[in-house]
């Protein structure tokens, strides 16, 4: 079996740089996109195992992203998890998008790793 | 002399004839008597013991009438010269003619002394003139004049008189008055002091800059129009104070305040005092801010309301300007550290794939190095943490969820957790909780924090010895201490240690400086107490309460 394959959607670049360095040698194939709107293009493109959002991005927020992931009929099984450092409206936000997880910002890297790892198992 | 009213004629002959016998017999001498005759010695005896008797009973009308003028005289007395008010008589000329006795010790003369004398030498100068226009209106009309005047006795005192005067004639048809004196000194002396006070009542009620006003309330709680208000409020609302007294407080409210009013009534009634703020409308359309306090008061009329209200204008102003201020501060303080976060988390994360060999191998010397950068990072971390925390409590946004708890139970909990960042502190944590504490109701998560952060405290400023975590039940609190026995805290760094930075101490233990700000903010929201004792060379003592 093949590299599991990620997208994450972060406009924070530097950040978006070490989360994919981290995912990467940890053993998947990890693709970057810095918003909504090329995070949606790279979605179609990859067909990844999972999707990593996070919310404040500067043009389509990524709840809103997520919501129209989920009415893909070829993209809705994909689970996605938002992340986000406005802790206050994220689980709300996870909720209203049907979101398979969240996770506030900043996290440690072990946190995301095991809720990637099961989502991957969970939907394997 | 009922017998002269009777019978006068037969009186007068009896009296006639009796003179004529004793003529006759005063010119007779004794020894003429001889010639009489025994009837007629008998007759003129008859005749003369008539005479007697008839002068006997004369005699007799005659003490009685002097006994009824004595009586009268008495009386005439009694209510002449010892009535209450002065009395005297007084001439065209306006000298004195007659006066009773109580005007005598009034202006302090005997009465010979007020006889004839001038009326006017015992009137003070400066009131002279008011007798005199009273005296000639009393001439002109004839009708009854009354004033009052200053009168000056013998002996140079004056004192406040009231006058009444009516006109008369006398026996001769001369013009005379009739004049009563009272004395009402006493009176005007009242009136003088209420005319005081009520001047200053007056001047206390206009001087200020406050709204003052009374206005009734009926038993229903209807509240009817100002019947007293004061300058201030007058031109503060640009009213004349006649039209300010055909207004009630319903009609100078602004018209979405009127709502309010039924319920500031019911508490005014129950409670006798109100505070509340409103909007008046002045008569040009401006709207005034104000705040009022208002009193119930009872008097014979019914119950009333005195209100001052205060102009607060350039106080909600001033509210407005530091809710900005405060608004700023908290976004600012909420931008700056929720921007501060994610370079440091990609510091952090970027920090760990090289510590860990994810991007080479790492000598011990390069990874100590970038140990040292990750726990300062993770300090960082906890910094921009607790500055959210605290400026959320400290804008009163914490929101706090008060659960029955047992507190012995969070503080073994919060026991296990410290000892993981103890280390070989570990065995040094002591507990000594009370027993039989009743549940309380705090937040749990609240109180872990505040536990962690006194804990966490007494293990970075105590090199050795024991940490002791003592719990107890006094009066209607639970008692809660963690007290070290490390070198102590200086008396003058104690007093501002619950504030935020008040850290004193050299810094190098790695704290946030927050901690115990939190402590307190979160104690306080519990309405418990929290503070600090410490003897150098000791040891230091962090006790809070919370409420049973």
């Amino acid at each position: 079996m093949g590299k599991r394959v990620l997208v994450v959607v972060d406009d924070e670049a530097s950040l978006l740089k070490v989360t994919l360095l981290r995912l990467n040698k940890s053993g998947y194939e990890a693709f970057g996109a810095a918003d909504g709107q090329s995070g949606l293009e790279l979605a179609r493109q990859k067909m990844p195992d999972l999707i990593i959002l996070d919310v404040l991005l500067p043009d389509i927020n990524g709840d809103e992203v997520a919501k129209i992931l989920k009415k893909d009929e070829k993209l809705k099984r994909i689970p996605i998890i938002l992340i986000s450092a406005e802790i206050e409206t994220l689980a709300e936000r996870a909720r209203e998008s049907g979101v398979e997880g969240y996770l506030p910002k900043p996290f440690e890297p072990k946190e995301l790793l095991g809720m990637i790892e099961k989502h991957l198992s969970a939907g394997a | 002399m009922k017998n002269q009213d009777n019978q006068p004629d037969a009186a007068i002959e009896l009296r006639r004839r009796a003179e004529e016998i004793f003529r006759g017999k005063a010119a007779q001498s004794p020894e003429d008597l001889k010639d009489l005759s025994p009837d007629e010695t008998r007759r003129v005896l008859h005749e003369l013991r008539v005479h007697q008797i008839e002068l006997e009973m004369q005699n007799e009308e005659l003490r009685e009438a002097q006994a009824e003028l004595d009586v009268s005289r008495a009386r005439y007395f009694d209510l002449y010269d010892l009535a209450p008010v002065g009395y005297f008589t007084v001439s065209e000329q306006g000298l004195i003619q007659e006066a009773n006795l109580t005007v005598c010790t009034l202006l302090g003369v005997v009465r010979g002394e007020l006889v004839k004398r001038p009326i006017s030498q015992f009137i003070l100068k400066e009131d002279q003139d008011g007798y005199y226009r009273r005296r000639k209106q009393l001439i002109e009309s004839g009708e009854p004049q009354a004033c009052e005047l200053r009168m000056v006795k013998h002996d140079g005192t004056a004192f406040w008189a009231h006058l009444d005067a009516t006109a008369a004639k006398d026996p001769d048809g001369a013009f005379v008055s009739h004049i009563a004196m009272s004395d009402v000194t006493g009176r005007k002396k009242a009136d003088d002091a209420l005319n005081e006070s009520e001047a200053r009542f007056r001047l206390l009620f206009n001087v200020g800059k406050d709204f003052i006003a009374v206005h009734s309330i009926g038993k229903d709680g209807r509240v009817t129009n100002f019947v007293q208000v004061n300058d201030a409020f007058c031109k503060g609302l640009g009213y004349t104070r006649e039209e300010m007294l055909k207004l009630s407080p319903r009609d100078i409210d602004a018209p979405e305040r009127l709502d309010q009013l039924p319920g500031i009534i019911e508490k005014l009634l129950k409670e006798k005092h109100v505070l509340f703020e409103t909007e008046h409308m002045a008569k040009d359309g401006r709207r005034i801010p104000v705040e009022i306090s208002a009193v119930l008061f009872q008097t014979e009329d019914g119950q009333f309301a005195l209100s001052v209200a205060r102009d607060i204008t350039e106080r909600r102003a001033l509210e407005s300007e530091r809710t900005k201020l405060t608004n700023a501060k908290s976004k600012f303080t909420s931008t700056v550290s929720h921007e501060l976060r994610s370079p440091l988390a990609t510091i952090k994360e970027a920090t760990n794939l090289v510590l860990e060999g994810m991007v080479g191998p790492v000598t011990p010397e390069q990874k100590d190095i970038l140990g040292t950068a990750k726990e300062n990072v993770d300090r960082l971390g906890r910094l921009i943490n607790n500055v959210l925390v605290y400026q959320k409590m400290e804008a009163g946004k914490m929101g706090y969820d008060l659960q029955e708890n047992d507190l012995n139970e969070l503080i073994r909990e919060a026991h296990r957790s410290a000892a993981l960042f103890a280390g070989n502190r570990n065995a040094d944590l002591v507990m000594e909780l009370g027993k039989d504490l009743p549940k309380i109701k705090f937040d749990k998560d609240k109180i872990f924090q505040v536990l962690i952060n006194l804990m966490a405290n007494a293990i970075k400023y105590s090199e050795c010895g024991s940490i002791v975590i003592q719990t107890r039940c006094v009066d209607h609190e639970i008692h809660t201490s963690v007290r070290d026995f490390g070198r102590g805290i200086r008396s003058e760094h104690l007093e501002g240690i619950f504030e935020p930075f008040g850290k004193v101490e050299n810094n190098q233990k790695g704290g946030t400086g927050l901690g115990l700000a939190i402590a307190k903010e979160i104690v306080l929201a519990h309405h418990g107490r929290i503070w600090a004792e410490s003897e150098m060379g000791k040891g230091s003592a962090f006790h809070f309460t919370l409420p049973i």
